[in-house]
């Protein structure tokens, strides 16, 4: 039996209070970070209604992985695409 | 001296106080400068409590000839019940003999319990009498110097006390560093009113007599000694016995010289010993080597303890800080007619808030931002437990109260506990009065110019301040005397919401929080004035309700990393410059007691280097300098010419020699030491050198000091190594990687 959309973002919304007491002892930086992880997991929610597993906490993690990745990607290209464009670069020194 | 016929009325100094046969034996320095022993026909009590036939028996046991005692029924309360108890108290006519029947008792009936029967008796008798050790007092005396009555003109709250004009007659050992019992032999130093005499030790006879000489025309109060405790009295009375000849070390002729046996303890998880004690009647003898209050405050903030814990200055000088505040705590108690119980032992010393950090995760910690910050703003809480205390009244009887478990006010933070909001509890009262004190005390020292009032004030403030950080451990644990784990945990979980609530305020402003220790943050905000740190610590104030300060602006600091794993932070160790130019540094060798000078010298200068810079940038252009200085020591080390004094590594050991296991260089050095035949307690603190660190003989790699004779040679590159590693933890921030620094220092390399 198939979980709704609504439940597994409510899912989520628990998991973030579970949380609540961890997150505030946490610097501003890294709540923000922890907040752009949970959004992560929120982007998923259908694809983790449609898999209905018991611990859901797993399917965020993997939500938040997934959103890593595609901007592990992305920055990787950006690198490439700069070290290409920019024109020989004096070398390196060595370590004196 | 007994005089035969004194004045009525005295005014003077109460010295000391000790039991005697018919009373209290009351030493009191007039104002006329004289020096007379009273007696205070004073009777101390304990209690008793039990079924009627158990103390049937007790009263059965208690030896009435030769030992008067008065017995009677009366009621007292236990600490929190608020229904009197029915005890049976015991008064005792010969306080001299008050020691001895407890103890037997003790032995005798196990089904009886026992109140009041471990306060020393010269706290009771203070506390019955409100004096207190150097109290100004007037005193009523017979002819034939009995006390009828007496008390104090002044409080032990006074911040503006005159201390009594004490003759001081100071004993040492000529030109030593280490433990004289590691070896050696030494001539023994008097200085008294300004003279200083040495003492050769070739005629026992004659050193017992020109010391008892000087001992009659001075009659110093005070006999202020290094080593006094485990080496000079104890060799001097051995001296005077072998050579028939009294040693008039004590006032009252009548007494011994005391003796505590020496012991080692646990204090802040570390092992310390403590080298025994020789103990004075009618005169104090303090032993500069044996005393951790004269170490961290000197004379004023041992007589300042003294005096507010009514704790005898000899006792204070060699207990520990927790006996002190353990004291003021019984005080409140017996004046409430609460009894108290008997301990077997007293519990260890207990952990600063600081020490908590690593073993109970009682308070919150933030690992600092790695690296060099500028414009940070350092804001401290002021006494953050005895604060929380006394402002959320938490002590072991107020901790769950039956009267306020549905207050929501009474609440506790994060744990179920509430405390109570209707009678201020046992622990808040004794700290109340010792906030401040120590408030007003800092207040003066901010009024104060003068260089010498400075000092006193500021001895006798951290005084103080050493009573209220013990005081968390004592008061809030469970296995204090009227400790409760509840308190405990009550004290640590307001003191986690409150440091969570000023990072909220910090951040909520703007501010980036770079390091949190249980009760002081470090915080930065670019641009941030000295005016909005202030702010901001107004506004933690206000939401906390707990004072907190700036405790300053550093133009620059630098959180180092753990010499284990250079991408770790430490907690509290750090090395700042305030924008007034003064620095604080903490957890490098400069600040640690087993570094040997020279790698604490050339770190120093290192420092004093980069104090120069004002900005991060100027930092990095202060490493060359550094990489200089570091150089400079190094060829020095090279070139042999270090001094012994630079090489010391002092190490306290923490177990018997035989029983370390490793051959780490403090265990060889132990072991060299116990050939010698010198015997080591564990806590003791020894000093060797390194000679050939990776030597296959285990004997060849260290020295102990003590036993060095002409024939050595140090490890240049042990020596080295050290050298390098605490400069590597200062500049490895600033982009210099070890490899770089090993070179670029190197006498004998080119690149530098
Ligand atoms: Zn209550």
């Amino acid at each position: 039996m198939g979980r709704t959309l609504t439940t597994f973002t409510q899912l989520v919304w628990q998991e973030i209070e579970s949380l609540r007491r961890y997150r505030r002892a946490l610097r501003q930086e890294d709540q923000q970070a922890l907040d752009t992880l949970f959004a992560a997991a929120r982007r998923h929610s259908s694809a983790g209604a449609y898999l209905a597993r018991e611990t859901p906490f797993e399917i965020m993690l993997l939500s938040m992985l997934i959103e890593q990745q595609k901007q592990l990607v992305a920055l990787t290209r950006k690198v490439a695409d700069l070290e290409t464009r920019v024109p020989a670069d004096p070398p390196a020194r060595v370590a004196s | 001296m007994r005089p035969a016929c004194l004045p009525t009325r005295l005014r003077g100094w109460l010295l000391d106080a000790y039991a005697d046969r018919a009373g209290m034996a009351v030493w009191l320095l007039d104002e006329d400068n004289r020096r007379v022993r009273l007696l205070d026909p004073f009777r101390p009590t304990f209690y008793l409590a039990g079924p009627r036939h158990a103390l049937d028996a007790v009263l059965r046991a208690l030896p009435r000839r030769g030992c008067p005692l008065t017995t009677r029924w009366v009621e007292r309360h236990e600490l929190g019940s608020p229904d009197p108890v029915p005890v049976l108290e015991v008064a005792v006519h010969q306080p001299s003999r008050f020691p001895t029947l407890v103890r037997r008792l003790l032995q005798q009936c196990d089904q009886v319990q026992f109140y009041h029967v471990d306060v020393p008796l010269p706290q009771r008798y203070f506390y019955e009498r409100g004096l207190f050790p150097l109290a100004r007092c007037e005193v009523e005396v017979t002819v034939d110097g009995t006390i009828r009555a007496i008390h104090a003109v002044d409080s032990p709250w006074d911040t503006g006390y005159a201390t009594p004009p004490l003759t001081i007659l100071e004993l040492s050992l000529e030109g030593r560093v280490s433990n004289p019992n590691h070896g050696g032999v030494c001539n023994l130093i008097v200085r008294v009113e300004g003279e200083e005499r040495c003492l050769e030790g070739d005629d026992g006879a004659e050193l017992v007599a020109r010391l008892n000489q000087l001992l009659h025309r001075h009659d110093p109060d005070v006999i202020l000694t290094d080593w006094g405790d485990s080496y000079i009295l104890p060799r001097l009375l051995t001296l005077a016995s072998r050579v028939r000849l009294p040693l008039a070390l004590n006032r009252d002729a009548d007494r011994p010289v005391g003796m505590q046996a020496p012991r080692s303890y646990f204090s802040y998880g570390r092992i310390l010993a403590n080298a025994g004690a020789r103990t004075l009647y009618g005169r104090l003898h303090v032993d500069r080597q044996n005393s951790f209050v004269m170490a961290e405050t000197g004379f004023p903030g041992l007589i300042e303890q003294a005096r507010v814990t009514k704790v005898p200055l000899q006792h204070m000088a060699r207990t520990t800080t927790g006996t002190g505040i353990t004291a003021m705590q019984l005080e409140t108690a017996h004046h409430d007619g609460i009894l108290i119980p008997y301990r077997k032992r007293e519990p260890e010393e207990f952990k600063s808030a600081l020490e908590l950090l690593h073993t109970d995760q009682g308070g919150l910690v933030y690992a600092p931002v790695l690296g060099y910050h500028e414009n940070v703003g350092e804001l401290d809480f002021a006494s953050m437990y005895p604060s929380i205390m006394t402002r959320f009244n938490i002590s072991p009887e107020t901790v769950n109260c039956s009267c306020c478990a549905h207050d929501p006010a009474a609440r506790v933070p994060e744990i179920g506990h509430h405390t109570c909001r209707h009678r201020t509890g046992l622990v808040p009262r004794t700290l109340i009065p010792l906030l401040s004190k120590r408030a007003q005390y800092k207040r003066l020292l901010a009024a104060t110019a003068d260089p010498m009032t400075r000092q006193v004030l500021d001895q006798r403030q951290t005084a103080l301040k050493w009573l209220l950080v013990v005081s968390f451990g004592y008061l809030g644990y469970k296995n204090a005397r009227f400790g409760r784990i509840e308190a405990h945990e009550s004290v640590t979980a307001y003191s986690r919401e409150i440091l969570l609530q000023a990072k909220e305020t910090a951040e909520h402003r703007g501010f980036r929080l770079l390091h949190a220790i249980v009760d002081s943050l470090w915080v930065h905000k670019p641009g941030a004035t000295r005016g909005d740190y202030e702010a901001l610590a107004r506004a933690i104030a206000a939401r906390t309700t707990l004072p907190i300060m700036v405790e300053g602006i550093y133009r620059w600091i630098g959180f180092l990393p753990s010499r284990v794993d250079p991408r770790m932070p430490v907690p509290n160790q750090f090395v700042g410059m305030f924008e007034t130019g003064e620095s604080k540094i903490r957890g490098l060798e400069i600040r640690r007691a087993d570094a040997p000078l020279i790698v604490k010298k050339a770190q120093a200068e290192v420092l004093r280097s980069l104090s120069q810079a004002q900005t991060v940038v100027e930092l990095r252009a202060h490493v060359t300098h550094a990489l200089e200085i570091i150089r400079a020591y190094r060829h020095y080390l090279q070139s042999g010419r270090a001094s012994l004094e630079d090489l010391i590594i002092a190490k306290s050991i923490s177990r018997e020699p035989q029983a370390y296991r490793h051959q780490t260089m403090t265990a060889i050095a132990a072991r060299e030491l116990l050939r010698h035949g010198v015997r080591l307690q564990p806590g003791e603190t020894i000093h060797y050198v390194m000679t050939d660190a990776a030597a296959p003989l285990a004997e060849d790699r260290v020295r102990a000091v003590a036993t060095l004779d002409g024939a050595w040679s140090y490890d240049a590159r042990a020596y080295e190594t050290l050298l390098l590693k605490s400069a590597r933890v200062i500049l490895a921030p600033l982009g210099l990687n070890p490899t770089d620094l090993d070179d670029l220092t190197n006498p004998g390399s080119s690149r530098a």
